[in-house]
């Protein structure tokens, strides 16, 4: 076995010999005469070449790649400090908060509040009343959370109107959504104002509770809806304010949100037969104060209404009420009545049972282009 | 014996690959006389690829050169003698030399062992029809051939450059034979007058 182990040839002795024969045959095939110090002057002034150009391309590429990351961090980075959140995780309540979305109206604009804003809200032209015209469907509210020092969550809002072109005198519905991650405490919903932009009728204002907001409260969200009648056609936009505090305090807030309306020609329909064809028609605001001492009427959103034509061949015609609505002109609370055009006559309304009546005064013939009439109501006998 | 012999004649390797370990500074002409052994070598061994012969020396030089000049632009510094870097310049030279033997007229003589007269070649190979063979063919058939084929060097001859075994060199020059037999048989290589007998 020795024997054996002796006459095989080392593997490090093969090596060597195919690398001394490897070398023999290079060298027989070695071309003669070569200039070779030309040639390794060639090589090396391409080396030098070969690393220049490597160069450049390695910088222009760092170049590029820095360019690429600057855009990309321009692109993709997040300047809302609300963003940033201690427990670093992408799910949280101040991610969700300043997207406020507003279909099938204008962008929403939260308005920063300048000191001369902590005056009350400002009014239309109606007097300024305790109640709200806005039917308010009670806030749901969300058991406290374990309150910490965040910041101040702004208020989100949604403004969705029934349609953004109607007839004057028909109903159009605006439903204001929304909501407060940490409404003031203190406050169960954000005070709102509805400014519809009509020359001659508006919406109630209530006036801005007295309050503060220097501490957050509980979650809230809530829904408002307010029903109006325009007395007159044109181009109008619908500002919609929330606020708490006009928006001072640490937890003060105020969102503006606007909504552009068409109001068209009015028309005039039979309420007690819907299958009659509309005519063309022309509105009047009709106003139930009366002077101070006498009893104060109901609202008309509970009477029947008609036209009485100067003219007494002509038939006794119902005229629509809008219910649910209440609106003001300068002379208190009114409602806008659409008569056939050239209507001429009076406005008889009776309330329930035919108990309480009242009338206006006899109107003219209104001449196209004219401001919608404001007409006084005064109690008659109900014969 | 052969301990001593190898003392002998890998002495050169041993203190080339330990000089640069010891001072950086004589690196420059020991890499000078790296180059004076390596590149008439490279240059040879392409000479022979692209004209055996030597029947237009002065343009197939030029191309030899040229072709070397490319594998040692990519070789690192300082350049080695070893065996295996020895095999990358003779793989690399063959590898440049492929492209310039596109529509080669000349012929090579093959000998008749390493070109079966079923081929039909007859002991004579176009240089272009081995081009074509060899360029769908993997690399180390490539290389075999051209240094076989082309240059003349025997299949052991070419293991050796190569630092492969012969085994492995008469696989690849058996892989080549069937290629160009195939190609024959298909139409697709160079019409004979006598293509059996």
């Amino acid at each position: 076995m020795s024997a054996l182990v002796s006459t095989q040839p080392d593997v490090g002795d093969l090596t060597l010999k195919a690398a001394e024969q490897q070398r023999a045959i290079l060298s027989d095939l070695a071309e003669p005469g070569l200039d070779l110090v030309a040639a390794a002057a060639l090589i090396a002034q391409l080396r030098t070449r070969q690393k220049v150009r490597r160069e450049r391309v390695a910088g222009a590429s760092a170049l590029l790649l820095l360019v690429v990351l600057a855009g990309a961090w321009l692109l993709l980075r997040d300047s809302t400090p609300e963003s940033v959140l201690a427990d670093q995780s992408e799910e949280s309540a101040l991610n969700s908060k300043p997207k406020i979305s507003l279909p099938e109206t204008t962008p929403q604009t939260v308005v920063p509040v300048s000191p001369a804003l902590a005056s009350p809200a400002p009014s239309t032209t109606a007097p300024v009343v305790a109640t709200s015209g806005a039917i308010a469907v009670p806030a749901t509210a969300v058991p406290p959370p374990v309150l910490t020092s965040l910041p101040n969550q702004r208020l989100t809002a949604q403004l969705v109107l029934s349609g953004t072109e109607i007839e004057a005198g028909s109903l159009v519905e605006a439903t204001v959504t929304w909501s407060d991650e940490d409404l003031a405490a203190g406050s169960t919903a954000p005070h709102q104002t509805m400014s519809w932009g009509d020359p001659v009728v508006s919406e109630a204002v209530a006036p801005t509770p007295l309050q503060t907001c220097d501490t957050p409260g509980s979650p809230a969200r809530g829904e408002n809806v307010s029903r109006f009648a325009y007395s007159t056609p044109g181009q109008y936009t619908l500002r919609v304010t929330l606020d708490t505090c006009v928006g001072q305090g640490a937890y003060g807030e105020r969102v503006e949100l606007s909504q552009p309306i068409t109001v068209l020609p009015a028309r005039y329909s039979n309420p007690n037969a819907p299958d009659s064809q509309d005519v063309p028609g022309q509105t009047f605001a009709v106003a139930i104060s009366l002077p101070s001492g006498t009893p104060s009427l109901p609202a008309l959103g509970g009477s029947q209404a008609s036209y009485v034509p100067t003219d007494t061949a002509s038939p006794l015609l119902p005229l629509r009420v809008n219910q649910g609505v209440e609106q003001f002109t300068s002379s208190g609370p009114a409602a806008v009545l659409v008569l056939p055009l050239e209507a001429a006559g009076r406005i008889r309304v009776v309330w329930t049972n035919e108990v309480l009546c009242a009338e206006t005064d006899e109107f003219l013939l209104v001449s196209p282009g004219t401001a919608v009439p404001v007409l006084q109501l005064r109690l008659v006998a109900c014969s | 014996m052969v301990s001593s012999s190898a003392a002998d004649d890998g002495g050169d390797v041993a203190s080339l690959a330990l000089e640069p370990a010891v001072s950086a500074a004589p690196a420059a002409p020991a890499a000078d006389s790296s180059f004076e052994m390596l590149y008439p070598m490279a240059v040879g061994i392409a000479r022979r690829i692209l004209d055996r012969n030597g029947q237009d020396l002065d343009e197939s030089l030029v191309s030899a050169e040229e072709v070397v000049r490319g594998v040692f632009l990519q070789l690192r510094l300082p350049l080695s003698e070893d065996s295996r870097s020895l095999a990358k310049i003779c793989a690399l030279v063959a590898d440049g030399c492929l492209d310039l033997l596109v529509g080669a007229q000349s012929l090579v003589s093959v000998p008749s062992e390493l070109l079966p007269s079923e081929t039909g070649f007859l002991g004579k190979l176009p240089l272009y029809e081995l081009q074509i063979t060899l360029g769908d063919m993997r690399k180390v058939d490539r290389r075999v051939g051209l240094l076989v084929f082309a240059a003349g060097l025997s299949p052991s001859q070419a293991a050796i450059v190569l630092a492969l075994g012969v085994d492995s060199a008469l696989r690849s020059i058996n892989r080549i034979e069937r290629r160009l037999q195939d190609r024959q048989v298909l139409g697709l290589g160079p019409k004979f007058e006598t293509v059996r007998s």
